[in-house]
């Protein structure tokens, strides 16, 4: 049953979501050393529901850009090849967020509310801590819960039993994922970042979000999304798809040196922000 | 399913386009993680700057390159290099008008390179901004002029510019922590050399109180039978030039002992209410008939409000006379001697400021290797035998038993600056 489930994924995941082409495209350009700003522009100008989306994410509050920019390449410069590639995959995410299947609609939106807080805790905490890739938090974020999503639309009936094991016992998802799937949404979510070629540092912070002290080398970044995952779900931003709190791993914890009395005003930044971002993003006001 | 094929058959293309780019990059990398090795961690900012601005025109075409750097005291951003130098003051001015629309401290604060039109520079000329930061600190900018259009610029150039920007910040902190560093060793040995002096003057203070006192009574006696010997009437010539020379050589041995034991009394001398201003004044005056001080300009710049201090003022006085009459010496040809008083308030609670004494002459100075002599009893630059050498050791004797401080400072042919300090806290209540 377990592994016959994986395999389903496995075989199901060439059929999963891909990225929209321009954003697989750049990931391609960022891979490469030789690829110039206008390259980029290009690619991203073709697509111009993504070049108005871009903008307005790169001239919302989540810079706080002193003045406005007006084109790509001027927006690729100022920031870097790689801000750009994850704000491009931020903001096609959320298509991949948005409810096509009606069965589990209410997990889903919650599940995009929690992971945008997460995103936006981890840019927090990343700036906090002066991290200086803050965009990569922040995609990390949005994405470490996206294995939900993938077990949400390939395996609706399992993912009903799960969801129902987490209601009746009260655990944490991750618990019944792998006593129902036996196997969890972080492995998933690898999978799926394999897939979509992302960085390997990335499918690394997927991966290891519940157990950050196993994350190798990206043992920060890890440690970044797993307090902010946390902290989320403490503030009730959105939902995890359960209402237990995970433990916060010692390891990370010690990792990060954050002092207590931060994490208050690391918590108003993601509220205050939760909203500013999320018509950005989302396009609703 | 066409579309993935499709997609990893561009996906293995690029791949083998990368690798031999890749390669290349990492040698660049591999060059400029070199630089560090190369730069001596004892060599100063500019020598720095010569490499990198080397590292960068090695990197991409530009047409001038300027260096910032954070000012320690101020914290603002100092022009340090510019080249060529002639744009010097267009990209004082291009910072400032980024300064002015907010976009470099929103840059600094990224701590990542940045390119932007410029302001400044005509002709489309695009600016890259590498800030200098490392953990701890910002030290600086780096501000380029190119004519590179910003749409032609590749992650490649930005990535090297960011890593440049990298190295450059930590080999120039190594270069300023090893100077700062230096500079404390040096205050710090400085520091130790006072002590030093301080425990060197007590002990022949103390081994000299007690020497002088016996060897005076002697003296006395001596001088008392020289006395009654040339006040009998059958003397002649020779024998009363004799007494003459003894009694002369006597006095001077009374008065090499005499100042010893002043120096040696560290305390018991009472004090009283004394204006600084008006003894300073008082002293200049003896001073006033002597031919050898009237091609010597006299400044004085003594401030009204000073506090009154208790202190013994024939001792100070002294201190003043000493000083005024070394500046004299100093200045054979003639000079400036300046003195000057002001109120130094305290930095710290249990202390009441200070009042501040500075003579400052445009003589010959003393040598370094001297210097720290200076203090010594005995030690004399003087040729002339009525010089005990004790002059200066007195006035450190007298200052710090007033608990407070004498001072030199001195360039040879420039002048010397002695600073005296007397605590305000002995100031009359």
């Amino acid at each position: 049953m377990d592994s016959k489930n994986l395999k389903r994924i496995i075989k199901n995941i060439e059929d999963l979501p891909t990225l929209p082409r321009t954003v697989l495209k750049i990931s391609e350009l960022v891979n490469n050393p030789k690829s110039s700003a206008r390259d980029l522009s290009n690619v991203i100008t073709d697509d111009q529901v993504l070049t108005v989306r871009l903008l307005k994410l790169v001239n919302s509050s989540f810079y706080g850009f002193p003045q406005s920019i007006s084109t790509i390449t001027g927006a690729i410069v100022l920031l870097g090849f790689d801000a750009i590639r994850n704000l491009l995959l931020t903001t096609s995410v959320f298509d991949l967020f948005s409810n096509r299947y009606r069965q589990h609609k209410d997990i889903h939106e919650k599940l995009w509310d929690h992971s945008l807080g997460c995103a936006i805790g981890a840019k927090i905490i990343g700036t906090y801590i002066r991290y200086e890739k803050i965009e990569e938090l922040f995609v990390s974020g949005l994405l470490h819960d996206i294995g939900k999503i993938v077990e949400m639309l390939f395996l609706p009936d399992p993912f009903s039993n799960v969801m129902n094991l987490v209601k009746n016992r009260n655990i944490l998802m991750i618990t019944a994922e792998v006593e129902v799937l036996g196997f969890s949404h972080p492995v998933v979510g690898k999978m799926l970042a394999e897939k979509w070629n992302l960085p390997l540092k990335l499918s690394n912070i997927l991966e290891y979000h519940h157990q950050p002290d196993q994350a190798g080398r990206y043992i920060h970044e890890a440690s970044i999304v797993h307090l902010a995952d946390i902290l989320c779900r403490s503030i009730d931003l959105g939902s995890g798809g359960d209402k237990k709190i995970p433990n916060l791993n010692q390891q990370a914890w010690e990792l990060l040196k954050i002092k207590p009395n931060v994490l208050e005003h690391i918590i108003q930044d993601m509220e205050r922000e939760f909203h500013d971002i999320n018509w950005v993003v989302t396009g609703k006001t | 399913m066409a579309e993935i094929a499709d997609k990893e058959k561009a996906g293995a293309g690029s791949a083998i386009f990368e690798k031999g780019s890749i390669l290349e990059f990492i040698d660049q990398i591999e060059e400029i993680s070199q630089l560090q090795s190369k730069i001596d961690i004892r060599s100063n900012i500019d020598h720095i700057w010569k490499v990198f601005l080397n590292e960068i025109k090695n990197s991409i075409k530009i047409d001038g390159c300027a260096l910032f750097m954070v000012d320690e005291e101020s914290h603002e951003f100092i022009l340090t290099n510019a080249f060529p130098i002639a744009i010097a003051d267009s990209c004082q001015s291009e910072i400032e008008h980024q300064i002015e629309c907010g976009m470099f401290s929103w840059i600094l604060n990224r701590q990542k390179p940045a390119l932007l039109p410029s302001m400044v520079f005509k002709n489309n000329k695009t600016i890259i901004m590498l800030p200098l930061v490392t953990a701890k600190q910002t030290l600086g900018v780096v501000l380029i002029i190119t004519a590179i259009e910003e749409s032609s610029f590749t992650q490649e150039n930005m990535k090297l510019m960011a890593i440049l920007a990298k190295q450059c910040s930590l080999v120039m902190e190594n270069s300023l922590l090893y100077d700062r560093l230096k500079k404390e060793h040096e205050e710090l040995k400085k520091a130790q050399n006072q002590i030093l002096q301080a425990e060197k003057l007590a002990s022949i203070g103390r081994l000299t109180a007690g020497a002088s006192h016996e060897i005076l009574n002697p003296l006395n006696i001596i001088s008392g039978y020289i006395q009654m010997l040339l006040m009998k009437a059958d003397l002649d010539e020779r024998k009363i030039k004799y007494l003459n020379v003894m009694s002369e050589q006597v006095e001077r041995i009374s008065k090499i002992v005499n100042g010893l034991y002043q120096f040696s009394r560290i305390s018991g001398s009472e004090k009283e209410n004394v204006n600084i201003n008006d003894l300073i004044r008082n002293v200049i005056q003896l001073f006033e008939h002597e031919d050898r001080y009237a091609n010597i300009t006299k400044v004085l710049e003594l401030v009204d409000d000073l506090p009154v201090l208790k202190a013994n003022t024939n001792n100070l006085k002294q201190v003043f006379f000493i000083m005024l009459s070394n500046a004299r010496d100093a200045m054979p040809k003639g000079g400036e001697l300046r003195v000057s008083t002001k109120f130094v308030p305290a930095g710290t609670e249990d202390s009441d400021g200070w009042v501040e004494i500075k003579f400052q002459d445009t003589g010959l100075g003393i040598p370094e290797e001297v210097i720290d002599k200076i203090f010594d009893p005995f030690f004399t630059t003087k040729a002339s035998k009525n010089e005990t050498g004790l002059g200066l050791s007195l006035s450190y004797g007298v200052i710090q038993d007033h608990g407070g401080s004498i001072r030199v400072q001195s360039q040879l042919n420039k002048g010397t600056t002695f600073t005296i300090r007397l605590p305000a806290s002995a100031s009359a209540p």
